[in-house]
């Protein structure tokens, strides 16, 4: 059971506003040379509101996670400048014992070289027997870049993780998401990239402390973009919540018409498959699948698509999807919640009629 | 400027069934998508006098990958060929991969990568290699220019479109393309067959048995299983038209499970 006192410091006092001692001190009172090769340490990434930084969800996730393994320590390391402490607060909420707070007042951005000369710093003083990352943009690059520079495996965008005896069994799909495959890795720490949500989020325990130790650092050399802009609001499928996407069943440029007819009348995203794109008839950045885009909206309306592997890869999250296709053996209606078998421009025109109708009866 | 483009061969599991969890091997196999994406960057790039170099470390028939790079214009190729490869993870990968650069075509200007391959969808090895030669990276491209003597590159992160400047010796990885798949013509075709295409065993690079291939992996596969579906699906026929629209309304306008 844990009481509100820090876990880490032997004098039982609580500073989750971070330890005002030096390194040095803290290596003595702590006995950070020795080997912890028990815990489980997790990179915790930050978002940045405007003057308060806070925990990403999947940050969170992971910190429950790792709490649930076993009664290892936890141990959070997270990079940002002096004001980032409050998301270390957030931290042991979430089940966090110690945070390694790497600091330095650029850090308000992600720095690969200087995060992973950081991570790999910490790793090395600590020790740990996994270190789990999210499989964020940026712990995509942190995680490998990370495991090349200590020279271990790595195992990416796992969507479960399970601990026996201090081994990390690591399950991630494979093969367009057809295949699970469960991996062990044969040194230590034990590395992974995880898929945000595919935990759930933890239960905040109010009023849980530990320790933050600092780490200054200088930043390393790191090349900086030459400029960036805002990105203009695009297809902006990864948010949306409801999805109209055709595929090669669509049929015709009348059909395609309607579709987004309903799309517009409904407020939702439209979105095809790969077939599509190659038509010429919608773009790219439309596309959803192993190639294009990985959405999981509450709602995805598949209109004449065949439900090839590629596909799913990019669909397969979806919460409920529903399919129209005149095929009953496409591969789309096994994974459907709803199919429907028959003509796609049929369906169109009836929707769109039954959307007038409702209007009408308004008026 | 001479870019080294690495690129992998993947099994299309788009004709291939897969059926008790066996992933299809030595059926049909095509150049990853991604890489193709970054063999038109480095095509699009080449300049008269500048060499654009494939590597790929696959077995025999990833041979048909570097061909396709020769004929759409790659002028030399690398192939990592040899039974003490076989089984290796994105560690092994990389190393071999970093090994090969830098025992062989150690003055490279880029190099060029997918951002991840489709059987794996690691996107692992090139942050591995570009740590292992020691070189930055820009990974998630999808435009490319040169302004004298460097190259910049354009990627869009977290709602923001980033362009890099980046001196020579860097490694890029290419998310996005164009999509066009491109035909060679004859002359493509044939041209590429006398292009020169080297095999490399392990004996021709530094790489001990014991780092390469399934002895130098760090990670083991315990097991793998089909992923079944977990969706209790309705079957509604679109004759029963209006209890269709109205299911399809209702669950549209709910928008939960
Ligand atoms: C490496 C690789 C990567 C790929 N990446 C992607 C990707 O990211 N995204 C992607 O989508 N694809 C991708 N593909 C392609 C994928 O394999 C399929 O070819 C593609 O998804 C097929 O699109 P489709 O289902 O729309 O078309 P089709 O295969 O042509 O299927 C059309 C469907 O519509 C149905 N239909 C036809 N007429 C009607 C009608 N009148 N009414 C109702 N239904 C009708 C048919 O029964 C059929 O099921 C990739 C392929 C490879 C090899
Ligand atoms: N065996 C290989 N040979 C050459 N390049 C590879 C190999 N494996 C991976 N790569 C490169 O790394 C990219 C990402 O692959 P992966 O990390 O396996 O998802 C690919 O698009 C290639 O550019």
């Amino acid at each position: 059971m844990k009481d509100d006192s820090c876990s880490t410091c032997p004098t039982k006092s609580s500073c989750a506003g971070g330890c005002q001692r030096s390194e040095a001190e803290l290596a003595e009172m702590y006995d950070l040379e020795a080997d912890m090769s028990e815990g489980h340490m997790i990179w915790v990434e930050l978002d940045y509101t405007e003057g308060n930084p806070t925990l990403k969800d999947v940050s969170k996730q992971l910190l429950g996670k790792a709490r649930s393994f076993d009664d290892q320590r936890v141990i959070g390391i997270l990079f940002g400048p002096e004001s980032a402490r409050n998301a270390a607060r957030e931290a042991f909420s979430y089940g966090a014992d110690t945070i390694y707070h790497v600091r330095h007042n650029s850090f308000t951005d992600f720095h690969l070289e200087s995060f992973t000369a950081g991570l790999t710093a910490v790793v090395e003083r600590v020790k740990p027997n996994t270190l789990i990352l999210a499989a964020s943009d940026e712990g995509r690059e942190l995680g490998p870049r990370t495991a090349a520079r200590m020279g271990v495996g790595i195992t990416a965008d796992c969507t479960d993780l399970e601990m026996d005896k201090g081994v990390l069994r690591m399950t991630r799909p494979t093969f367009g998401g057809k295949l699970m495959a469960t991996i062990l890795s044969n040194t230590r720490p034990q590395m992974a990239t995880v898929r945000p949500g595919a935990f759930p989020l933890p239960e905040v325990e109010e009023g849980r402390r530990g320790t933050v130790i600092n780490w200054p650092m200088n930043p390393a050399p790191s090349i900086e973009p030459l400029e960036s802009v805002a990105a203009e609001e695009g297809a902006c499928l990864t948010d949306a919540e409801l999805i109209i996407s055709v595929g090669g069943g669509i049929g015709n440029l009348r059909n395609l018409e309607m579709a987004k007819e309903i799309a517009d009348k409904l407020g939702a995203e439209m979105a095809c498959s790969r077939n599509v794109v190659e038509k010429g008839w919608m773009e790219q950045d439309r596309q959803v699948g192993q190639t294009g885009n990985v959405v999981k909206p509450k709602v995805y309306l598949a209109l004449g698509i065949s439900g090839a592997v590629q596909h799913q890869t990019g669909m397969s999250g979806s919460q409920r999807i529903i399919a129209i296709n005149n095929d009953p053996d496409a591969a789309i209606h096994q994974i459907a919640n709803v199919s429907i078998i028959g003509d796609v421009g049929e369906f169109l025109q009836r929707l769109l009629k039954r959307l007038d109708e409702e209007k009408a009866a308004e008026i | 400027m001479r870019i080294l483009l690495l690129v992998k061969q993947v099994p299309d599991v788009s004709v291939s069934g897969m059926e008790d969890g066996k992933v299809p091997r030595g059926g049909p196999s095509v150049l990853n998508p991604q890489c193709e994406y970054a063999l038109d960057a480095a095509i699009g790039l080449k300049e008269d006098g500048d060499e654009v170099v494939a590597v790929c470390m696959g077995p025999p028939s990833a041979r048909e990958s570097l061909f396709r790079c020769l004929e759409l214009g790659a002028d030399r190729a690398y192939h990592l060929c040899d039974p003490d490869f076989a089984g290796s993870d994105v560690w092994a990968t990389a190393k071999t991969l970093a090994r090969l650069v830098t025992d062989k075509e150690s003055d490279f200007d880029y190099i060029l990568c997918g951002q991840r391959a489709a059987d794996g969808e690691t996107g692992q090895v090139p942050s591995m290699v570009a740590e292992l030669i020691g070189i930055p990276q820009v990974v998630g491209c999808y435009r490319f220019s040169r302004e004298k003597g460097s190259l910049h590159v354009w990627r869009e992160r977290s709602g923001w479109i980033e362009r890099f400047e980046l001196e020579p010796k860097a490694l890029v990885a290419v998310e996005k393309g164009c999509n066009v798949h491109r035909l060679p013509s004859i002359s493509d075709f044939l041209g590429a067959r006398k292009k020169d295409l080297m095999t490399i065993s392990r004996t021709d690079i530094s790489i001990e048995r014991e780092e390469c291939g399934l002895n130098g992996s760090h990670t083991v596969v315990k097991k793998v299983h089909v992923l079944t579906s977990s969706r209790e699906g309705i079957k509604l026929h679109l004759d029963d038209t209006s209890f269709a629209i109205d299911t399809v309304l209702e669950a549209v306008r709910r928008r939960e499970p």
